[in-house]
């Protein structure tokens, strides 16, 4: 044995160089993942979609008011209808799963201007709007970059990162994409789904 | 040393690497073959025009009839084929008459195969990161190309593992978001590695195309990696150092690779630096007596570290 790593030194050193890389990938990221405890709460988070066969005459936002999600109207404008629609998704980082919770805009759009209305789709649900969860977990956009030099090293901060919900060294990226429903270019956080912890997969 | 000396170093090297006996050796220089050899360039011509032919032949059926095709008759004309150009080279080279055949079929499975599975995977995938695809096509060809080589021990079966291991690699650190400096420096100094390996094996002839691959792909990652930061200078010491292990490990695209970097990064720093206090001009000259001096000294190196050991 001895004799053939001497005599093939360089051969296991050129298979060997990827494969170190993927032993510190798996050291400095997926590790710290998993021995720490997984996020306890869903991300709530919207994207806006253009929508050609949209034509909405009044834009909305979300917006939350003492823990409950509300969609508030803007003015009507019938010469410039918007083409775009709001999705509504929720994040599941232990699951690493996105669900989008429909609702009807045909309804928000009916409203008066400057009205706020509580979807009944979200009735019910709890939201914490500050940026670090009840758990820890905090939710950090793709401007981050300070993760170490490990992190600078590996990822290069901003380039790919992405939008994460960070814990210490313990990360979960929020998928760049769910079916085409959307890309995450413009997501907008909303809070935290703190009315019930999410339970891990077993 | 002599050019004799040199030229028996070389019969040795190749000898022990292809187990090459002196009864072998000297059964060759005995040999009157040059009818042989004339009927066998002529054999092995018409052989590769034929497989040409074939290969253009499929080519251009699959292109007039694709968009008739369904997905099944799609992934057969593309997989199916290059997954039945691969039995038939492993059945040719079964045989001694037809281990010739053998090298063109892998070729034409190399290329098939891999598009197979991605029509495959693009007419039944359900959406998804199309990275994913192309990292499952890259470990199935890598596999197959690995064990083929591991049994046969075709230079052109270490080619292929090699390429699809490095695209196998690159797509999966892709995947993980590491920066493209990273993984092209460390495939980059892997790809040298194995050049070398192979440069002391029967495979030598494919060990000069990695230098050239390997040199390249770590010198420019290199550079970008280094670039506008304080260890910017530590560039040019790292190219010079290249030169030398190019001349050690005796390969000329490493050292065309190494000297191009090298005259690269002069043309760039004397260009950032010089420019705008000397004038252009005298920075034009100094990059040309650069290049002057750099040019020769790699020709001296080749002549003499390099050319008379291949």
């Amino acid at each position: 044995m001895k004799k053939f790593i001497r005599e093939n030194l360089v051969l296991i050193m050129g298979i060997s160089l990827p494969l170190v890389l993927v032993l510190l990938f798996f050291l400095t990221s997926v590790l710290p993942q998993s021995l720490g405890t997984p996020p306890q709460y869903e991300l709530l988070f919207s994207v806006v979609r253009y929508d050609y066969q949209t034509a909405a005459s009044r834009d909305f936002e979300f917006v939350v008011h003492d823990g409950v999600l509300k969609a508030r109207t803007g003015k009507n404008d019938s010469h410039n209808p918007t083409r775009y629609t709001r999705k509504l998704l929720v994040f599941n980082a232990a699951n690493d799963a996105v669900r989008e919770i429909h609702y009807d805009q045909g309804r928000i759009s009916n409203m008066a201007d400057q009205s706020e209305i509580v979807l009944p789709e979200t009735q019910g649900m709890k939201i914490d709007t500050s940026s670090r969860a009840p758990d820890g977990y905090s939710f950090e956009g793709p401007s981050y970059g300070n993760g170490g030099l490990m992190s600078e090293l590996f990822f290069g901060g901003y380039r790919n990162q992405g939008y994460r919900i960070v814990k210490g060294k313990s990360a979960y990226r929020v998928p760049s994409s769910f079916g085409d429903t959307y890309s995450a270019g413009n997501l907008q956080f909303i809070g935290w789904l703190v009315d019930k912890q999410v339970k891990r997969p077993e | 040393m002599t050019d004799r000396d040199d030229a028996l170093l070389e019969i040795t090297k190749l000898a022990r690497n292809h187990g090459l006996t002196l009864e072998d050796i000297r059964q060759a220089l005995t040999m009157p073959d040059k009818q042989k050899q004339s009927s066998g360039i002529v054999a092995r011509l018409f052989s590769y025009i034929g497989g040409i032919f074939i290969f253009a032949g499929i080519g251009v059926f699959i292109s007039m009839y694709w968009r008739d095709f369904n997905s099944e008759a799609r992934i057969l004309v593309t997989l199916g084929v290059g997954f039945a150009a691969y039995i038939l080279a492993l059945v040719c080279l079964g045989d001694k008459n037809y281990q010739r055949a053998a090298t063109p079929l892998f070729l034409i499975s190399a290329i098939l195969q891999p598009l197979g599975i991605l029509v495959m995977l693009n007419e039944y995938a359900m959406g998804g990161d199309r990275r994913y695809g192309i990292l499952f096509m890259t470990a199935y060809m890598l596999l197959q190309h690995g064990l083929t080589f591991w049994a046969r021990q075709r230079s052109l079966l270490a080619f292929g593992a090699i390429f699809f291991g490095a695209a196998f690699f690159v797509t999966l650190f892709d995947i993980w978001d590491f920066k493209p400096n990273l993984i092209s420096t460390v495939i980059g100094a892997s790809l040298l590695c194995l050049a070398y390996a192979l440069n002391q094996s029967r495979h030598a002839a494919i060990a000069g195309f990695w230098y050239f691959v390997g040199s390249a792909m770590f010198l420019w990652a290199l550079f970008d990696l280094v670039k506008d930061t304080s260890q910017e200078i530590v560039y040019l010491g790292i190219a010079a150092l290249m030169i030398f292990l190019s001349t050690w490990v005796r390969s000329r695209a490493m050292l065309f690779v190494s000297t191009l970097a090298m005259l690269g990064y002069i043309g760039y720093f004397t260009a950032e630096h010089f420019a705008n206090t000397v004038g252009w001009p005298i920075s034009l000259v100094i990059i040309g007596i650069a290049l002057f001096c750099l040019g020769s000294l790699a020709v001296r190196l080749n002549n003499k570290y390099i050319k008379q050991a291949l």
